[in-house]
């Protein structure tokens, strides 16, 4: 089932205009990168750059939170929508089945998203600096990051009808403006933990980029986040009650 | 799993006492009913609650109150029910980019059927559907993404068949022969039931009808019996005539007709028995010579129909 479910999802997901919007979006990173490269010397380094404005900037920032949402929403919020849904629950199977094929086809197409936008744009800013390291700790983080974000947003798609909504609210407001104001607030940000993860797996030095967060405490609330939010989503789809046609 | 051991066999499906209400609206109001084996049709008018009550049989919706038994289990948040009971659904929505053959494929799929791929091709078969099935979904009729639907809720041979509105969008023709394929169904010893806002579409196929009104149980039972409700009620009709007051007189006379009413420019007639009215109405006018403009009955909208039933 969940099989099924993965490969239905991803068929629906490609075929859609929103998938097409998010690779556009994807491409900015990479042209703020070859902008950086075509102005040649600036006062900052090419790792510098890198790191903070196109990785994490625009990137970890905005891209991830970004493509997730909208991918995880439209994986299953518009099957509720459209009430095509039925046609995965009047089936004799656990529900953690279906839920797992619609967060996997979700989280797939965000990676491949993000991290070909990411790697692109990385190898374009960092050409010739020797500073692999650096991208393969973004890369990782991004994937990590990505299971996270799906996980929450599929849950939020179940919860309400205006997911997509919630979800930009929660990405550009509370990770992004309030936790520049209540620093406490950062302990409870995905994309936090996500930087926390590419700043240790990238062993940069703090200068080119140094995030928040402690690397064990990110990494442990990344599984956490991942875990309940798939659990939640679960429980709420065994309950699950179909609307009627309007 | 079953609890009807030693107790009298189980009816297929048991309604006791549902309600479901949204906040303050309530869609169903204590309705209560058994369905044996063969073809139940669920008549009312939109809005009555027809849909809400077939997702609570099917376990798409909780009941606020009152229980519901499928084949001597609760359907609500229990997906083993699915393997002998299914739901086709109101909305038109299917993957358009996938076949006919492979949404009935991957329907047979997930139901976890060992032939899925012959399971599929004899789904197909039974709405009539081979020939269409390598198209897109997409660009299907109304009909055709009925029948699709259909064959893809047969596909693992339910007991249990519940369908809403499944002949919404057929042509005259299409719709013959799914009644036909649901009648040969019900033979088999399964339990059907449909929902229609048409009166003609259950008439043609339901012997047994329930008539849902406002979240109501209006009427169960033999179809006959309901008929001869809905055309023995009071019938009023508007007639516009040469000489009106001429023939109200005579019509107050016709042993059909009980009630004689003379407003500006119209009589209003009301009459128990239409039937005898009807050719009583042209007599009269003959006799008195005067040339009928308008026979125009007032209310013979369903909805009028439903609604006599419920205040009956």
């Amino acid at each position: 089932m969940t099989w099924l479910v993965l490969t239905l999802t991803s068929r629906q997901l490609l075929g859609q205009k929103r998938t097409l919007f998010l690779a556009a979006v994807g491409m900015l990173p990479v042209l703020a990168a070859v902008i950086f490269r075509a102005a040649g010397d600036g006062d900052e380094s090419a790792a510098e750059f890198a790191a903070q404005v196109v990785l994490n900037a625009l990137v970890i920032n905005i891209l991830l939170p970004l493509t997730a949402l909208v991918l995880a929403t439209a994986s299953l919020g518009s099957e509720i929508e459209d009430g095509t849904i039925v046609y995965l629950l009047s089936k004799p199977t656990e529900r953690w089945r279906i839920v797992a094929g619609k967060l996997l086809a979700a989280w797939g197409a965000t990676a491949v998203l993000v991290l070909a936008s990411a790697l692109i744009s990385g190898v374009v800013a960092l050409a010739g600096e020797g500073e692999s390291r650096l991208l393969i700790g973004f890369l990782v983080a991004i994937a990590v990051g990505s299971l996270a974000y799906s996980s929450v947003f599929v849950l939020l798609s179940l919860v309400t009808s205006r997911a997509l909504f919630v979800g930009l609210a929660y990405a550009f407001i509370w990770e992004a403006v309030i936790t520049n104001f209540a620093p406490g607030v950062q302990r409870f940000s995905i994309r936090e933990f996500t930087a926390s993860v590419a700043e240790a797996v990238g062993d940069t030095t703090p200068w080119v980029f140094d995030a928040d967060l402690g690397t064990t405490y990110s990494i442990v609330l990344l599984a956490v986040v991942t875990a309940v939010g798939a659990a939640l989503a679960v429980r709420r789809l065994s309950r699950f009650e179909l609307s009627e046609a309007p | 799993m079953s609890t009807t051991e030693g107790t009298a066999p189980q009816a297929a499906v048991e309604v006791v006492d549902v309600s479901r209400w949204y906040g303050n609206v309530v869609a169903v109001n204590g309705i209560s009913f058994a369905l044996e084996p063969g073809v139940t049709g669920l008549l009312g008018p939109n809005g009555a609650g027809k849909t809400t009550l077939l997702n609570m049989i099917a376990g798409f919706l909780k009941p606020s109150v009152g229980d519901v038994q499928v084949l001597g289990e609760s359907s609500f948040g229990n997906p083993d029910i699915y393997r002998r009971v299914a739901l086709v659904p109101e909305r038109e929505a299917v993957y358009d980019f996938q076949t006919g053959h492979q949404f009935v494929l991957m329907s047979a799929r997930m139901h976890g059927l060992p032939d899925a791929g012959d399971a599929a091709l004899r789904a197909l078969h039974m709405v009539e559907m081979v020939g269409d099935a390598d198209r897109a979904t997409g660009g299907y009729s109304k009909g055709m993404k009925q029948r699709i639907k259909i064959a893809a809720a047969l596909v693992h041979d339910p007991e249990v068949l519940l369908l809403d509105e499944p002949f919404n969008g057929m042509d005259p023709r299409q719709r013959l022969q799914m009644m036909e394929l649901l009648g040969r169904m019900a033979e088999q010893g399964r339990t059907i039931l449909f929902s229609s806002h048409i009166l003609e579409e259950v008439e043609r196929l339901g012997e047994n009808v329930l008539v849902v009104v406002a979240g109501r149980l209006a009427a169960s039972g033999d179809f006959r019996a309901i008929r001869k409700l809905m055309t023995d009620r009071p019938h009023t009709i508007t007639i516009r005539s040469s000489d009106n007051r001429g023939l109200a007189r005579t019509l107050m006379a016709d042993e059909s007709v009980f009630g004689v009413e003379l407003t500006d420019g119209k009589i209003v007639v009301r009459t128990n028995e239409l039937g005898a009215f009807t050719s009583a109405a042209p007599r009269a006018a003959q006799d008195v010579g005067a040339s009928l403009f308008e026979v125009r009955p007032e209310d013979e909208s369903l909805e009028s129909v439903f609604e006599y039933l419920v205040t009956r």
